[in-house]
């Protein structure tokens, strides 16, 4: 069987970690630069602030309930995301990391209720996130017993998946709240009047297959119990590397971040041009083997907040770590790149940021740069970076400090 | 580039804890000049001040100390401590707590059947540990470190 271990309201857990005064009062999270809601706490879920809604929308209405707003702080939230996956891998078999808060895993046939509660109790003490734990013979059920357990508050936050009563309750289940079913796709569905799972598992496989094509048919046999996710995942698992030597020692930050950046923009289209998306990033330095620095060679790996192919998100995030582990002076030989966590386009879910256009405005632009590039040869577009330009900063006004990061941004214990 | 295909999951620990340390390099062979030998693949092992302190990286969080009332203990105002979330608080150990939504650090104590937080310090009141909302447990303080410049 599979488990899907999914964090609640990740973000807004990690800001409440170091921030007791939180605990069950309204808490929501911005997304990048302060534009719309991406986190809400259950308070806030309950005020009826929906997710992704632009801020200045629920401005007033932040101020006068009292909601604590943050920036987002994705350097705290990868350090906690990585603490939980690393626990998980302590504690589960096959974990596969699917996003920044959420991990499948198997999950053996014999396991109780009680093991898995265990399991969680675990996980939540060890990093202080609380998480919900779903089970099911499929990824896509897991996924929504996952939800079930989620949503039963006080609850014991691990539900299994009754699956002799799966096909009365799937008559209570929307199909437009099944992972992988996107708008467009319970649009259709609902045209053909099929709104509830129970329907679509009655539906004829070959008008499902006319009408939603070989995804649509993957994703009822997964609600049916029976697993096809998880061989189409293995066909693309595996890492991209792109790496290259300077022919001379390289010991400025500046052009190691365009080697970089020349680096990334390989991967991603390598990434797009095959239809995957990665979930990990990796960048490591490093100077001669064997000269008198050879132990100075670094690398840092990066959980990425969401399966992506775009090159400025791979870039943005490679470009940290790269400023993040060069050491001034160090004279460079080599710098590369590699992505992992590989999976298929279509399996990516409902991203984050769902009312954030910029995510899609970037996809569109990577989109029109590898045309230019196939045509009139590559790196004919590339972005600022790689030609050697000013690099760019994000802004957030309310973001938290990095806890776990920085020795100057440390929570403070009182001892009076 | 080049594609490698497979499973190569179990070798990526991912985000910061992942940063490979490079500290002091130990060197098993007496250098002749008094510098290590260039290309001298003879490195044991490199001690890591992290080692000593942390046991449970995924579990393990450093705060800062503010304040005087554990001095007793040997934690001064300004002290960074390892706090491990993974460990079971017992009776005697140093705890970092959330009491009424604060972070604070006393030690755990039993008295006639009740759990309580004290200080190390004259001049300060327990807390009793009741498992209510109003104060948690949030790890257990597993080393300190101060700093003299």
């Amino acid at each position: 069987m599979y488990g899907l271990m999914d964090c609640n309201n990740f973000f807004v857990s990690c800001e409440r970690l170091f921030r007791p005064d939180l605990a069950k009062k309204p808490v929501a999270v911005l997304s990048s630069n302060d534009g719309c809601i991406v986190a809400r706490s259950q308070e806030v879920k309950d005020l009826g602030v929906p997710m992704g809604i632009p801020y200045f929308q629920v401005k007033e209405l932040c101020r006068t309930e009292g909601i604590t707003l943050f920036s987002s702080n994705f350097t705290l939230y990868r350090d906690i995301s990585a603490r939980v996956m690393t626990e998980l891998r302590a504690i589960a078999e096959s974990v596969e990391v699917y996003s920044v808060d959420e991990a499948f895993f198997r999950v053996p046939d014999s396991a109780t209720e009680g093991q898995l509660r265990a399991m969680r109790e675990r996980l939540v003490q060890a990093v202080g996130i609380p998480v919900s734990i779903g089970v099911a013979p499929t990824k896509t059920l897991a996924k929504h017993a996952a939800g079930i357990a989620k949503k039963e508050r006080d609850g014991p936050g691990v539900h299994i998946l009754d699956m002799q009563a799966w096909p009365t309750d799937a008559k209570d289940v929307q199909a437009s709240g099944i992972w992988g079913i996107g708008r467009q796709t319970s649009q259709a569905l609902r045209a053909h009047g099929i709104e509830t799972v129970a329907e679509l598992l009655a539906a004829d496989r070959a008008f499902i297959r006319t009408l939603l094509g070989v995804g649509g048919v993957r994703i009822r046999e997964e609600l049916s119990g029976t697993p096809v996710l998880a061989g189409n995942e293995r066909d693309v698992q595996g890492s991209i590397v792109s790496s290259r030597s300077f022919r001379k020692a390289v010991t400025d930050l500046a052009t190691l971040e365009s080697a970089i950046g020349y680096h990334v923009s390989a991967i991603a289209e390598e990434l797009r041009r095959e239809g995957w998306r990665a979930t990990r990033l990796s960048v490591s330095i490093r100077p001669s083997l064997h000269g008198p620095r050879a132990g100075f060679g670094r690398s840092r790996d990066v959980l990425l907040a969401e399966p992506t192919a775009g090159t400025h998100a791979l870039l943005a995030e490679a470009l940290g770590a790269v400023r993040a582990i060069f050491v001034p002076g160090t004279p460079y030989k080599k710098a590369g790149v590699a992505v992992g966590g590989i999976m298929p386009d279509a399996s990516v879910t409902q991203p984050l940021f769902v009312e954030d256009t910029a995510a899609r405005r970037a996809g569109a632009l990577d989109g029109v740069i590898d045309a230019l590039n196939a045509r009139f040869g590559r790196g004919t577009v590339a972005s600022a970076v790689v030609m050697g330009t000013e690099r760019w900063a994000a802004s957030a006004e309310r973001r938290s400090p990095a806890y776990t990061t920085d020795w100057d941004a440390l929570a403070t214990a009182k001892a009076a | 580039m080049k594609r490698a295909h497979g499973k190569d999951a179990k070798a990526t620990v991912l985000g910061t804890a992942a940063e490979t340390r490079f500290a002091a390099p130990l060197y098993a062979s007496q250098p002749a000049a008094g510098f290590p030998a260039p290309g001298d693949d003879a490195i044991e092992r490199s001690l890591d001040i992290h080692d000593l302190l942390v046991r449970h990286p995924a579990s393990t969080f450093f705060v800062r100390v503010s304040g005087e009332s554990m001095e007793g203990a040997g934690i001064f105002d300004g002290d960074v401590l390892s706090v491990d979330r993974a460990l079971e608080a017992r009776d005697g150990h140093i705890v970092v707590a959330a009491v009424f939504g604060e972070l604070v650090v006393k030690r755990l104590a039993s008295r006639g059947g009740k759990r309580f937080l004290v200080s190390e310090h004259e001049g300060y009141q327990p807390i009793a540990v009741d498992g209510a909302d109003d104060c948690v447990i949030w790890g257990v303080v597993t080393g300190s470190v101060r700093q003299f410049l």
